[in-house]
């Protein structure tokens, strides 16, 4: 069933910038939906399984984008990398801890990205992308709010993040 | 050092660093497989709520619209009278006949609906179609919205066909414009676009040949001869900037895209004979 999950939430992540209105510039930046989907299985996933599952959930936005196989994988898996639990079980984080873990983690893969596309070239990359990623981390966040209760609630991807469906470790 | 699994993850995200690197054309075989799958969802009106938009919504009875509807038909009205000029004063050099539009050269046109108008990455520029290899599209064709080019054919799957925009900072298309004593001039076309906002494209590398000549902010900017898939003489966009900071008589211009791509819903894919 987190498979299935998964599809829906990238389905969702591909339709969002068509779908977000355009008051208080929201579609100038639209929320990050993939970046969020991969930093929430990153935080509830237990050892490192949330990496695997960020590179994928990277692999399919570059297959639907212009950018090459591997950036934005390289991207997604590199968030998780830094917030996976590790070898020390963390335990789940919620609550608005994961809220500011999820615009730190918006505003780095925006960053890693600029940063990743410098030496591929084409991309007039300047202060200002930069500085774009703080609104779009801020909506991300807001999207996040909304989404990850109703992931939390359902237990929706604890299948691919290897807890049981209660919420403990498999 | 003990090699531990968060080493080991980070020799994958090295390799997936470095695959970018290796393959920058990508790996069309399997990325069709995803791309084929979210196409298919995303021509599903069910899933897919940019559908429920009409062409012809009251949005578009607002004036903004129309007055640039206007200024683009004024730009396309300006190069075909000087298109005119040019042949009225080759004829009188060269004695012979008008050259009459040949109808069996003009391209073939195959109508497509957006289904999603922005690239999943925030800083490239694109838009899928509902047409790919089963209507016989493929790579390099010219997309356009009338008469003004949107982008081309980037990456085909079966039934849904990536397009990269002229705004896209990996694009480049040769293009052509006229100077203030009406000479033609070709020159690249660069789009630099930054994330969604503030989207511009700069032509560069543009050689005017005398002067005392210049070129003027309002010029429309054309599609040249330089690639058979792409019409000669589809519009661009309007010179709104003219910067020459080495004064070297190659300025580099800013210019405007005649068409916002993110409001787009139908196009045309343009195959030539």
């Amino acid at each position: 069933m987190g498979v299935v999950v998964l599809l829906v939430l990238l389905l969702l992540a591909s339709a969002a910038p068509d779908l977000v209105p355009t008051t208080f510039g929201v579609s100038s930046h639209p929320p990050d939906v993939w970046v969020a989907v991969a930093i929430y299985v990153a935080l509830r996933a237990r050892r490192f399984e949330g990496i695997k599952w960020a590179i994928a959930i990277g692999l399919v936005r570059d297959a639907l984008s212009l950018d090459p196989l591997g950036t934005h994988a390289f991207v997604l898996g590199t968030v998780a990398w830094l917030f996976a639990e590790g070898s020390r079980p963390r335990g789940v984080l919620t609550g608005p801890l994961r809220l500011v873990l999820t615009a730190l983690g918006a505003v780095a893969a925006s960053w890693l990205y600029l940063l990743r596309i410098l030496p591929i070239g084409g991309a007039s990359v300047s202060v200002r992308s930069f500085l774009d990623a703080f609104p779009s981390a801020l909506w991300t966040t807001v999207a996040g709010a909304t989404i990850f209760p109703v992931l939390d609630w359902g237990r929706l991807l604890d299948d691919l993040c290897g807890r049981r469906r209660d919420g403990l470790p498999a | 050092m003990r090699l531990r699994k968060r080493h080991a993850w980070g020799a994958v995200l090295i390799a997936l660093f470095a695959l970018p690197v290796w393959r920058p054309e990508g790996f069309p075989s399997v990325e069709r497989v995803p791309a084929s799958f979210f196409g298919w969802a995303a021509k599903s009106p069910v899933l897919n709520p940019r559908l429920w938009r009409s062409p012809t919504s009251d949005d578009d009875a607002e004036d903004s619209p129309r007055v640039a509807a206007m200024e683009r038909e004024i730009g396309l009205l300006h190069e075909r009278l000087a298109e005119a000029v040019e042949q009225l004063r080759s004829l009188q050099d060269l004695k012979g006949g008008l050259s009459q539009p040949e109808l069996d050269k003009l391209p073939v046109a195959q109508a497509a609906t957006v289904i999603r108008g922005t690239d999943p990455s925030d800083v490239r520029q694109s838009v899928r179609i509902d047409r790919g290899t089963d209507e016989g599209l493929r790579e390099g064709l010219a997309v356009v919205e009338g008469a003004v080019l949107i982008g081309r054919v980037h990456a085909v799957q079966g039934s849904t066909s990536l397009v990269q925009l002229v705004t896209d900072s990996h694009s480049r298309l040769e293009v052509m414009l006229r100077t203030e004593k009406g000479v033609r001039v070709k020159g690249y076309l660069f789009g630099s676009a930054r994330a969604r906002s503030g989207q511009t494209l700069e032509v560069r590398f543009t050689r005017i040949p005398q002067h005392d000549d210049r070129i003027l902010p309002g010029t429309p900017v054309f599609t040249s001869n330089a690639d058979e898939r792409v019409p000669v003489g589809l519009l661009v966009g309007t010179v709104t900037r003219v910067e020459d900071p080495d004064a070297d008589g190659m300025p580099v211009l800013q210019v405007k895209p005649a068409v916002d791509p993110t409001d787009l819903l139908e196009v045309w894919v343009l195959e030539p004979r």
